[in-house]
């Protein structure tokens, strides 16, 4: 008897636990998302007139999600092959991801001369460098047996429970990766209407699949093989000492040919309000809005890591200040803004911390 | 009597925050009239120009009579001066770069064709400035029978195609698209009614009031 224990012990690390999510899960696959939220900042303000500008934005965002769920095990099924008709266990557990996002996303944007609706027209593209990191645990509760699994002798219950308990730390350890190198390419149109101290610009912006992308790890420089399309609008206003920005983007992503998961449709708004202190100096507040408007799919039986988040709609809100310094009358900009969240359902929660610096290129 | 109505009169003046002759916008004064070659010209409208997060000039224009729509202002005949007094500190390359999106912002590309070797002067006038100063004032005047001239406090430039006037064949049409960029469709909706002189809200008084 004392070998069987160690053999049910030995076998959890064989197990593939099928989680059957319960409770709270999150949502878009592994958490990514193309479009950073709080993006757009202070430079929203900044008139977009004709000529190049060069902007470097960084971005550092770490943030955690804790998940619940429920290990079901049909002991009778490989590995444990339990000789008892009907007999399974139930585990509760609560896995913890901690999410690192550190990234650089130059972007190069052309405003030409040329008028089409009364705006003038412009591109823009965009090539991030990015570095994930993804930090996963997992603590298996007091696993509890049904009437026929509970005929088991107490000994063989505890190897089991362990048994279980090893599958979930392992597969909770498989969720753990680190991932560093080019995004996703991201490029469009933009039109811009002058309606001076005001703006408004509309974008239309494809992102490619450009990236290093890997479907078996957790983590990927590229946030999967699918395309997004995202229409956007921006409306500033420049006061007589304060400025406002703000924007909002959504994004349609079509199905991952690697995972054959689609990541929900999502709503990010962006928005900034500073007041001058100064020619040079302005201080304000920044903050977004995430919500996604469409749930989470997957064509066939999800993985252990897709049922995280399968099926869910993610939202999320942020706020906090925000500082900018322009050279001269625009000679560059820079700014920072640290931005925390809350009122977070289905997704990580935390903070993100953005410097970008703006160069108009003459 | 009397004397009482003349301070009266003067807290009036004083009060409204210009004193007879004048009108202020962002402390600096305009007099109501200039002189182009003897001839007087009368102070059509002021306001100031912003430029993004910045004032970046006060400017005036200068008419033979008061005209209210940029129609009738080319319309009228007679010496004309766009009077631009500069707020900040500029670098030509900026300037330059403000001009000549400005001007394919207000012309077609008929007119821009045709104007090029023009557009290219006046290009090479304000690139060649390294800076342009606070409190740097420039006339961009018109005169009839002699052409288009460009003075930086006081002093005529003559650059280019500017000998120190441009007395091209188009140079009428182009001082035409001068005044759409500085008091036209190009500009913010009450600086170019200020300029019309069918508002005051941007002078000092008004502000004041505010």
């Amino acid at each position: 008897m004392g070998s069987e224990n160690k053999r049910f012990a030995r076998m959890g690390s064989m197990l593939t636990v099928v989680i059957g999510v319960t409770g709270n899960a999150a949502a878009t696959e592994n958490f990514d998302l193309r479009y950073a939220p709080g993006f757009g900042g202070a430079d929203m303000s900044a008139p977009l007139d004709p000529g190049w500008y060069f902007q470097i934005p960084s971005y550092s965002y770490k943030g955690e999600v804790k998940l619940n769920s429920t290990a079901n095990v049909d002991l009778t099924a490989p590995p444990f092959n339990v000789p008892i008709p009907g007999a399974s266990a139930s585990t509760p557990v609560q896995t913890e991801i901690r999410v690192r996002i550190s990234a650089l996303a130059p972007r190069l944007t052309f405003m030409s001369t040329e008028q089409w609706l009364g705006a003038t027209v412009g591109a823009t593209a965009l090539l991030p460098l990015i570095e994930k990191k993804a930090d996963a645990s997992a603590t298996a509760g007091q696993t509890s047996f049904n009437a026929a699994a509970s005929l088991l002798p107490p000994a063989n219950q505890t190897a089991i429970a362990n048994g279980i308990g090893t599958a979930v730390a392992q597969q909770a350890s498989a969720l753990s990766s680190a991932s560093f190198g080019v995004g996703d390419l991201e490029l469009g149109p933009i039109l811009r209407w002058n309606l001076d101290p005001a703006q408004v610009l509309f974008g239309l912006i494809f992102a490619l699949p450009t990236g290093a992308y890997d479907k078996n790890r957790s983590t990927n420089p590229s946030a999967g093989n699918f395309y997004t399309v995202r229409p956007m609008v921006q409306y500033s206003h420049i006061g007589e000492s304060w400025d406002l920005g703000v924007r909002a983007a959504y994004s349609i992503n079509t199905r991952n040919r690697d995972t054959q998961y689609r990541s929900g449709d999502h709503l990010n708004v962006d928005f900034s309000l500073m007041k001058s202190l100064s020619e040079q100096l302005r201080v304000g507040a920044a903050g977004y809005a995430f919500l996604q408007t469409t749930r989470d799919t997957v064509n066939g039986t999800p993985t252990a890591s897709q049922a995280l988040t399968v099926g869910k709609k993610g939202r999320s809100f942020a706020i906090g200040p925000s500082l900018a310094w322009i050279k001269g009358t625009g000679d560059w900009l820079v700014e920072g803004r640290l931005l925390k969240e809350f009122s977070v359902q289905n997704r990580p929660e935390g903070t993100a911390l953005w410097i970008s610096l703006t160069v108009p290129l003459r | 009597m009397p004397q009482i109505l003349v301070a009266m009169w003067l807290l009036l003046v004083m009060s409204s925050g210009t004193m007879a002759g004048t009108l202020e916008i962002e402390g600096v004064s305009l007099n109501d009239t200039a002189t182009i070659s003897g001839k007087q010209l009368v102070l059509n409208g002021a306001g100031v120009h912003k430029r993004g997060y910045f004032k970046a000039y006060v400017t005036g224009l200068y008419l033979p009579d008061k005209r209210a729509s940029l129609d009738a202002i080319n319309k009228l005949s007679g010496p004309k001066r766009i009077h631009l007094h500069v707020l900040r500190e500029l670098s030509g390359s900026t300037i330059s770069s403000y001009f000549l999106n400005d001007f394919k912002l207000v012309s077609t590309d008929a007119e821009f064709r045709s104007l090029i070797n023009e557009v290219g002067s006046v290009g090479a006038i304000y690139s060649a400035l390294p800076r342009v100063y606070k409190g740097d004032v420039f006339w961009i005047d018109w005169e009839t029978g002699k052409g288009l001239s460009v003075t930086r406090n006081g002093n005529l430039i003559a650059q280019g195609l500017f000998t120190p006037y441009l007395a091209t064949p188009n140079s009428e049409l182009m001082y035409q698209i001068f005044l759409r960029i500085y008091a036209g469709a190009a500009v913010p909706e009450e600086l170019r009614r200020n300029l019309l002189g069918q508002s005051t809200s941007m002078s000092s008084s008004a502000q004041a009031d505010r």
